[in-house]
């Protein structure tokens, strides 16, 4: 047998006796083959510890509730925007909602008691008014020239879309809201005017009720939401734990899960899960603690891998 | 996504055991496997919408995988060497004596990934794919992104490394009868 085809063999899933026994024999002979099937069975028996499993499926819990609720909130730009547009529009109705009493004082007014009777105005009022040139005629330019002048076809509150109907056989130019041109873009103008500014607040609040349920349903331990780096940090035995131990009990950090864990050079580790607000201030209290690995920067990557990042690591001398 | 698209928690499954061996192998300690597996299952949720099936699955993920340990290992600060520790009173366990004579098989599996660790970065990635993991030689060129002849030529020379550094310990692989401190004193 030849290398090469103990190698196509050993790459066969469930090899047979006598297969295996060919590799045996010839593992016997070649120092080189012997390694490949010895690297091959090195991991046979090894498995997945439970805890490592609860612990990356807490994480990506973590991750789902957190994506849940930023999907709720939608983008950024929209969470910047929207409450000043909400705001913008508010103000706008609000000022345009000053000017209609005294506007529409003046047409009622000077109408025939006829055309007031005529004037059905609408609880609903979801029908557009009618624009001028509609209701006057070509007879009504001069009628119309002066009552442009008080303003008040520019003026119309934006949510005030009334009904009216006028009898047919009155004379153009006694038709009291000749004069009361809707701009023609008034759809356009009446957007989302349904939501009040105090909503999403609110929505946020109940948001973050549940995120901060999900979390701790996911045995986090500490329930810090996205305020958290988690590092594990390692010392020496023989540097000063307790005096590591003080400080990060000092510090808020740790009290109820983590525990020193004994690494098989003799090491130890920390697993922590520190904010992000107490990093740089955990960072220097470790120097100061005696620890000489204090750990860096996390740095976790926050967008997606790059894939084609391998490469470039591949080619590096 | 398809309706034949499994769901990212029925791959994360399928693919658990796999990817904590190679993170296992590459980074060389449990503790940092189970860092890099957490890593890459996140990393691999973030991108799943993203994924338009130009590789398999198993590709994708390890390719992440292998990507997170890199990274764990460039951050990684050098460890501390053992005769540094002796200096501070560490008496590391003398696995020869305790074995005395035929090394038991948990041994020959802790001298083999002990050597794996002494690789350069590139070479282990290599040698923990193909010859600990079984992927085949297309599947390595495509989580790695190489040309099939270039990872077949650094295969070799990986392997011819790992030899070398084996080749010191003679109960195992070796010729020459040196211990395992001696060959790290050597070093």
């Amino acid at each position: 047998m030849t290398c090469t085809e103990f190698e196509r063999l050993l790459d066969q899933k469930q090899p047979d006796a006598q297969t295996e026994g060919a590799l045996q024999r010839h593992a016997e002979q070649c120092a080189h083959c012997r390694m490949l099937l010895e690297l091959r069975q090195l991991d046979a028996e090894e498995q997945v510890p439970e805890e490592v499993t609860a612990r990356w499926q807490a994480a990506l819990r973590t991750e789902q509730a957190k994506a849940r609720m930023e999907k709720r909130r939608g983008t950024p730009l929209l969470r910047l925007v929207g409450p000043l547009a909400a705001v913008a529009a508010v103000l706008v109705a609000a000022v345009a909602l000053r000017q209609p009493i005294s506007n529409l004082a003046h047409p009622l007014s000077t109408a025939s008691p006829s055309a007031k009777a005529a004037v059905q105005e609408n609880a609903v009022r979801t029908t557009p008014v009618p624009v001028a040139s509609e209701l006057t005629g070509a007879g009504s330019a001069p009628r119309q020239a002066v009552v442009q002048s008080t303003a008040a076809p520019t003026q119309l509150p934006l949510m005030e879309m009334a009904t009216y109907s006028v009898p047919a056989d009155e004379p153009a130019d006694s038709k009291p809201f000749a004069a009361m041109e809707a701009p023609e873009e008034a759809d356009e103008l009446i957007f989302d005017m349904d939501s009040p500014v105090e909503e999403p607040a609110m929505e946020e609040a109940a948001d973050e009720a549940v995120y901060e349920a999900e979390i701790a349903d996911g045995d986090s331990l500490i329930p810090l939401g996205d305020a958290v780096y988690v590092e594990s940090v390692r010392w020496r035995a023989a540097q000063p734990t307790e005096a590591l131990k003080t400080l990060l009990s000092a510090m808020g950090i740790g009290q109820d899960g983590p525990s020193p864990e004994q690494e098989e050079d003799g090491s130890v580790r920390l697993r922590l899960e520190v904010s992000r607000a107490e990093w740089p201030a955990f960072l220097s209290a470790l120097a100061e603690a005696g620890c000489d690995e204090p750990p860096e920067e996390p740095g976790w990557t926050e967008d997606p891998v790059p894939l084609d990042v391998i490469i470039e690591k591949m080619e590096e001398p | 996504m398809s309706i034949l698209t499994p769901s990212f928690e029925e791959l994360a499954q399928r693919f658990e055991r796999e990817l904590y061996l190679t993170c296992y192998g590459i980074l060389g300690h449990r503790e940092d496997a189970a860092d890099a597996l957490q890593e890459t299952m996140l990393r691999a949720w973030r991108g799943f919408r993203g994924f338009r099936g130009e590789a398999q699955w198993r590709t994708w993920f390890h390719r992440i995988a292998v990507n997170t340990c890199i990274d764990m290992l460039r951050r990684r600060k050098p460890d501390t060497s053992l005769d540094a520790m002796a200096d501070e009173g560490f008496d590391p366990p003398d696995m020869k004596e305790s074995v005395s004579g035929a090394l038991e098989d948990a041994e020959r599996k802790r001298l083999l990934r002990e050597a794996i660790g002494e690789l350069s970065e590139k070479d282990r990635t290599l040698i923990v794919l193909r010859d600990v993991r079984g992927m085949s030689y297309d599947e390595l060129a495509s989580v790695l992104r190489l040309p099939l002849g270039t990872v077949k030529s650094r295969l070799n020379r990986a392997r011819e490394h790992l030899i070398k550094i084996l080749s010191a310990d003679a109960e195992l692989f070796g010729r020459d009868s040196v211990s395992n401190s001696e060959r790290r004193t050597k070093r």
